[in-house]
């Protein structure tokens, strides 16, 4: 897929609590934009699949969302993290950071070796 | 909230998240494109770029839609939409399919409830699996009141089984006082209750014998046996009827949905090359006819509450000793769960050939023209479904006009004497509070009263009278000089009869003479038998004067007496006595007058009611019927089989020829253009007329081809019900077939004349 990567399969949920922990609430446009933004344009998200990802937080009770007034005044919908949503983050972090610990150390093994 | 819920939840909000996934979306796509206006692109650039970034709108809303709610039931929802909308389109069609199908799921549902609650129900009452019945009701030496056959005890015996016995909790006794023939009777008791009994005043022997015989107990707690025994096969034969009519209503139908699914043959060829998966195409079109045996299936049910009633009140009504027959009726969950299983087989029966038909398309030629290869296909697929819908109607047909023709002799049948002019009185002496010391003097003044009637030629009086509905029975008759082979030889029907019985009722006596008033208890005990005893038990020697014993009274045989039937009219005539009633010194409840009148005994009848108050208030309960009339009730299933096989096969008939009809004009209609043609060049009209017909014909016998076959088949089992006439009678199949070819030939005829009446000039400017 050129040269950027596509965001891994079950890593947008992560991306997204994430990114609602640190900003607090967003529209869905924001968090797209922020997730892009701080990858530095490395992940190409396909902002579609953005929205059926919020829903699927949103049935899991992860995140919250309401209608708010966008900064440049127009209707939008804001998500927010959820208490149950903070703990799920914390869970999926230390789950990224095993499994990406896990396959950092195979691949330095097999580079010295 | 778990997530199916929230799915619930988004079903049910479909439209408020609709609009706001759609607000959400654009407000997304607004100011991706604002940002790339500030990057420097045109507005129209800009847009694009940012639905290219999206990658799909109409996608990602399918797939948020999806994930949203529950796609399956959103579907069905869509489906039924579609299906309603469909029905609402054409309403007659869609009502006379409905109708059809309220007909065959009503009829039998109707038929399911009886027989489940005669058969496959318990009875009523608590645990029970805890009722037994006591006797062997297939014995012949048992009464029968009409019900069941019952085995016989005496008073005092029941009395003490009833106290002293420490098998059963509680015993229960119905019927009347019935005379004391302990020897038999004992043999079928619990032998631990009866040994409690009469252990002490019986012989050694006896007790050996006792112990030898085994205890016939049967469960009672299931159904109503009785009826089990004797209407299980015409409960059956009913069902398969309606079976037949069902499937016929299906075929029908399915031939309505194929002719539409045809005619929307280019809509669904489009969808096709669109992407939707044929799945989803059969399944919506099978909504469509669940849809319509749903609504058939509960019309249906509406039906069968008032069917079932009036099947249970047919085969309960028996004359002038009715029998309680309080059937329960009520649709309950094993009849729901019959009528939706029904239904759904129904659906599938008359859904699956079309959706499956008009699915398999050749895309290609179906795009390009109208008549295209399905045409064909669904064309094929209707007429075998007419050739099924005529070869089941001819097989209805043929059972119809044996069932008719059997009842047809059955009310005609030779019962040994004339059924007019007689009625039949039942008065309860016992239950009207006379001792029975005073009942032989009672019963002999009421014949001198009812004598003085007007219009009343002879009148006498007998334990068990015509077709009343009682029966005596014995298995222990010892005959003067007859050594039987096998217990069935000493068992007969017997009647204690009043004097002048047999010139009263109109049975010639053949030998010896008739029972007069000297018959009495200070006379030498006499019987008169039937010419089939006669034969049985003396063959070409002479029976008068010889002796027969029952229980323990001993009789000299004075007379024989035609062969009569008296009991029903189908079962095979059978040896029988008779013996004068006021000689007996068994003790009865109720006694049955037989009323020899001048004309129509029913015009005689209220005089007889009249007579019987004035002679007694308290008799006014007596209940009295022409004999004829107590003779045609005992043809009640006979009748009731006769006319709903006929009004069934009537119906499929007509759903046949409707069937018949729509595939002969629909493929006339798709020839319209070729017919016009072959007019142009020089067909005359008469020549097109007769190949339209000649179609209708080969189809009628291809009908034929399948349908007498099948009816020599399926009538096998219904032979044994059949008086008079052989299942395979060469008459009722000649009329059936020719009925047949005539009703369906006149469905064929008309789209023939119309084919006839085409105008070339028009038919080519079509094309």
């Amino acid at each position: 897929m050129n040269a950027k990567s596509a965001v891994l399969q079950g890593t947008l949920d992560l991306l997204v609590l994430n990114t609602l922990n640190v900003m607090g609430p967003m529209h869905g446009y924001g968090i797209a934009q922020r997730v892009q933004q701080i990858s530095q344009e490395v992940l190409q998200l396909n902002q579609g699949t953005l929205y059926p990802a919020l829903l699927r937080l949103e049935q899991k009770g992860w995140v919250r969302s309401d209608w708010g007034v966008s900064e440049n005044n127009r209707r939008a919908r804001y998500y927010s993290l959820t208490s149950s949503g903070r703990e799920q983050l914390l869970e999926k972090k230390a789950e990224w950071r095993r499994v990406s610990g896990a396959i950092e150390r195979l691949l330095e093994a097999g580079s010295g070796g | 909230m778990p997530v199916f819920l929230t799915r619930v939840w988004g079903l049910l909000r479909r439209r408020a998240l609709d609009r706001r996934l759609d607000e959400e979306l654009r407000f997304h796509l607004d100011m991706e494109a604002e940002m790339n206006r500030v990057r420097g692109m045109t507005s129209e650039e800009a847009e694009y770029a940012a639905r290219r970034a999206f990658r799909g709108v109409q996608q990602i809303k399918e797939i948020y839609r999806e994930q949203r709610g529950l796609p399956a039931i959103e579907m069905l929802l869509k489906d039924l939409q579609y299906g309603f909308r469909t029905i609402w389109k054409s309403p007659a069609l869609m009502a006379t399919a409905v109708l059809s199908l309220t007909l065959g799921i009503g009829a039998n549902t109707a038929i399911f409830s009886v027989i489940q609650a005669v058969m496959l129900r318990p009875l009523p009452v608590p645990s029970p699996g805890e009722l037994v019945s006591v006797g062997d009701s297939s014995r012949p030496t048992a009464l029968w009141e009409g019900g069941p056959m019952v085995s016989v005890f005496s008073y005092p015996l029941y009395q003490r089984l009833r106290d002293q016995n420490r098998v059963f909790t509680g015993l229960l006794a119905s019927g009347r006082a019935g005379r004391i023939q302990a020897r038999a009777e004992m043999a079928v008791l619990a032998q631990a209750a009866l040994m409690d009994f009469a252990g002490s005043r019986l012989s050694r022997a006896e007790i050996l014998d006792i112990r030898s015989k085994t205890v016939e107990v049967e469960p009672g707690g299931r159904g109503f046996s009785w009826i089990r025994k004797h209407d299980s096969r015409l409960l059956f034969t009913l069902m398969a009827i309606f079976a037949l009519v069902l499937v016929i209503g299906c075929a029908n139908v399915a031939s309505v949905l194929l002719a539409r699914a045809m005619k929307r043959q280019k809509e669904i060829s489009m969808r096709l090359v669109l992407g939707a998966s044929r799945r989803r195409l059969v399944r919506q079109l099978l909504t469509e006819s669940m849809l319509l045996a749903s609504l058939g299936g509960i019309s249906g049910l509406l039906l069968a509450g008032w069917g079932s009633r009036m099947i249970a009140r047919l085969a309960s009504n028996r004359g002038v000793n009715p029998i309680p027959f309080d059937l329960d009726i009520q649709p309950n969950t094993a009849v729901l769960a019959f009528t939706a299983a029904v239904t759904i087989l129904t659906a599938i029966l008359m859904g699956l050939v079309p959706a499956l038909r008009s699915t398999r398309i050749d895309l290609t030629s179906a795009l390009k023209e109208n008549s295209g290869a399905m045409g064909h296909a669904g064309g094929r697929a209707g007429k075998a479904l007419v050739i099924g819908q005529l070869a089941l109607s001819l097989i209805l047909l043929v059972g119809a006009g044996l069932f008719i023709r059997s009842l047809t002799n059955l009310q005609t049948l030779d019962i040994g004497y004339s059924r007019a002019n007689l009625a039949l009185l039942k008065v309860d002496l016992l239950g009207s509070g006379y001792a029975e010391s005073q009942h032989f003097a009672i019963t002999r003044r009421l014949i001198q009263r009812l004598l003085s009637v007007p219009g009343v030629t002879g009148v006498t009086v007998s334990e068990n009278g015509l077709f009343s509905g009682t029966d005596s029975n014995t298995d222990s008759l010892v005959v003067d000089g007859f050594t039987p082979a096998q217990r069935e030889d000493s068992s007969s029907s017997f009647d204690q009869v009043g004097p002048h019985s047999f010139r009263v009722v109109g049975a010639p006596i053949i030998a010896g003479r008739d029972f007069d008033e000297h018959d009495d208890e200070r006379a030498p005990a006499v019987a008169i038998i039937n010419q089939t005893m006669a034969r049985f038990y003396f063959g070409n020697s002479e029976p008068l004067g010889k002796y027969l014993a029952n229980g323990g009274d001993h009789y000299t045989i004075v007379g024989v007496v035609k062969d009569t039937k008296q009991r029903d009219l189908k079962g095979k005539l059978e040896r029988r006595f008779y013996v004068p009633l006021f000689q007996s010194k068994d003790r009865f409840g109720a006694f049955h007058f037989t009323i020899r009148t001048r004309a129509e005994a029913s015009g005689v009848i209220p005089a007889i009611r009249r007579e019987i108050e004035s002679f007694d208030r308290n008799l006014a309960s007596s209940t009295v019927e022409p004999v004829r009339a107590l003779v045609d009730q005992s043809a009640n299933g006979d009748r009731m089989i006769a006319r709903l096989s006929a009004v069934s096969g009537v119906l499929a008939l007509v759903l046949a020829a409707s069937g018949l009809y729509g595939v002969i004009s629909y493929s006339t209609s798709r020839r319209t253009p070729e017919i016009g043609l072959r007019m142009a060049l020089g067909a005359g009209r008469s020549k097109v007329m007769w190949g339209v017909l000649g179609e209708t014909l080969v189809l009628i016998l291809a009908g034929f081809t399948i349908g007498l076959p099948g009816a020599l088949l399926a009538t096998r089992p219904i032979a044994g019900n059949l008086v008079g006439v052989t299942a395979s009678d060469p008459l009722t199949l000649a009329v059936a077939s020719l009925v047949m070819l005539l009703v369906a030939g006149l469905a064929g005829f008309v789209p023939a004349l119309r084919a006839a009446r085409i105008d070339p000039m028009v038919a080519l400017r079509r094309e």
